[in-house]
């Protein structure tokens, strides 16, 4: 039997090798941080310089659909923008599309109000309300937009919406200042894009996973988004910037290094593909034949 | 530190272990892991369901708003399907929901997803920097010539269109690619979600133990004897 060539052992790796490649990698910052520097994107800028620059006493909407797996990606972000608008004293109305993600928004909360400074303490149904979970279709950001009371009559906790001080002047989607739409991974920033954004202009903030970077892109080079902050690295910069430095700073360097990791092996693959390819006869347009 | 506290750390770092075990090989560690997250994930969104029915529709239908009990009439007409005799009945509010979704869908699509993008393609050539005169000629040509990609009448399919929308080819192949990076991101920046987790100090000891014990479950798996 013929000994096998470097090209067809590389090709027979076993996975598990490559897994632990992969892990290793990962865990190499964790060890010895390797002080990678974090630049800020132009689509990050625009989201903070949007949060920073709201005048007191904005009302605020901030939806959460990040779940358990996703919002380390997510959390930096959301709640460093919660923060900076409890700040600036505006007022928020918090809900979810995520069945899960209530449970998450309370963590975030917890975190929110350990770091405002001891002067400032967060009054319910002054400077924020919590809506909870709404079932995750358009026809919901429709019914919101269209009239907030009467489709959302009681609160998470089961108050009655109407008796919330905040709430006496928002009673539709047009009350509102701002969108901060956490997706998470799912790509349904289209329900505010459609149904909030283009119906009454209201300037909509995305935070996302980079699986829905590429889609997001368009609508940021629109206008129809204002910015955005995507994934780890997107809550790395919302760190840098605000000074809050956390959990996506230190994820950022895993993050890279896996990258680079999965560069190269994509890099040998697609060699080994193409030296297979020329090293083969071809008589079909288009196709191999071995 | 208390036994809930323990118990507090050691349930999600087993699991974590258990669902990524996965990648050593299928085993009945990873099959436990994800049963489990499936019945609780139910157990949990049926609770919250309930719950937004309760406030969006029971309570309303029973203090002056009479109408929000069709809904809730609407919403059990769904589950008439599991009854041969009465599956007719589901086409209803499955009509409804299709109706509404895809009229509310195709209502806003039309200003946020056709006309507002097709203008934002209108871009100036000519002004601002090199780099942003560059860019705007690449989105420009990247959308003109995707476009025509996708234009299949024989009428357009001369010498001229085909170049075209080879160079579409081209670009719809870049997005792709793009796309995919996008992917491999998203699912590195997961897992390292869950590393973070592993290796917080106060997680750190129990996801070694852990770990060693799951490794060596799987190790020593393979030397047993098999069922036949």
């Amino acid at each position: 039997m013929a000994e096998k060539t470097f090209i067809e052992k590389i090709q027979e790796i076993d996975p598990k090798i490559l897994y632990a490649i992969l892990i290793i990698s990962l865990l190499i910052p964790y060890v010895r941080p390797l002080g990678i520097p974090i630049p800020i994107g132009a689509e990050t800028r625009s989201y903070w310089n949007y949060i920073a620059n709201m005048p007191e006493g904005s009302v605020v909407a901030m939806q959460l659909a990040s779940d358990p797996s996703t919002i380390p990606q997510t959390r930096s972000a959301h709640q460093i923008t919660m923060l900076k608008l409890f700040q600036q004293n505006c007022k928020i109305v918090f809900f979810t599309l995520r069945d899960d993600a209530p449970p998450l928004h309370e963590e975030m909360m917890q975190w929110v109000e350990a770091h405002l400074p001891s002067s400032k303490k967060l009054a319910y149904g002054v400077d924020y309300v919590n809506l909870g979970f709404l079932a995750d279709t358009e026809a919901t950001i429709a019914a919101i937009v269209a009239d907030l009371k009467g489709f959302v009559e009681e609160d998470a906790y089961g108050n009655s919406l109407s008796s919330q001080p905040m709430m006496a002047n928002v009673n539709s989607g047009e009350d509102f200042d701002l969108i901060v739409w956490n997706d998470g991974s799912r790509g349904i920033y289209m329900f505010a894009l459609r149904q909030w954004q283009e119906k009454l202009g209201t300037p909509l903030l995305i935070i996302a996973s980079t699986i829905n970077k590429p889609g997001i892109m368009n609508y940021l080079q629109s206008g129809q988004v204002a910015g955005a902050a995507f994934g780890t690295e997107g809550g790395a910069q919302i760190e840098s910037i605000s000074g809050y430095i956390g959990d996506s700073t230190k994820a950022t360097e895993p993050g890279s290094l896996s990258a680079l990791v999965l560069t190269i092996v994509l890099l040998i693959s697609n060699t080994i593909y193409l030296v297979k390819r020329f090293q083969t006869p071809t008589n079909v347009k288009g196709g191999n034949v071995k | 530190m208390s036994i809930v506290d323990i118990l507090t750390i050691i349930i999600p770092v087993s699991f974590t272990i258990f669902i990524l075990s996965l990648a050593y090989d299928d085993n009945p560690l990873y099959e436990i892991g994800a049963y489990l997250l499936i019945g609780s994930s139910a157990g949990w969104s049926a609770i919250q369901i309930i719950d937004f029915l309760r406030k969006s529709a029971w309570t309303p239908s029973f203090t002056g708003k009479p109408l929000y009990f069709v809904s809730l009439l609407l919403g059990l007409a769904l589950f008439t399907r599991y009854f041969k005799n009465y599956r007719w009945l589901y086409r209803y509010p499955m009509a409804v929901v299709i109706g509404t979704g895809v009229g509310l869908a195709v209502n806003g699509a039309i200003g946020a997803q056709i006309t507002k993008q097709i203008s934002a393609n209108f871009l100036p050539l000519t002004t601002g920097s090199a780099m942003s005169m560059f860019s705007n000629v690449l989105i420009i040509v990247g959308s003109m010539s995707s476009l025509t990609y996708f234009l299949f009448t024989d009428r357009f399919n001369n010498k001229y269109s085909q170049s075209v929308s080879k160079i579409g080819r081209y670009f719809l192949m870049a997005t792709f690619g793009a796309s995919f990076g996008s992917v491999m991101t998203f699912r590195i920046e997961t897992l390292i979600g869950r590393i973070d987790f592993l290796v917080l100090p106060e997680n750190l000891n129990y996801s070694i133990a852990v770990t060693v014990l799951v490794l060596a479950y799987l190790i020593g798996r393979n030397y047993l004897p098999k069922k036949q």
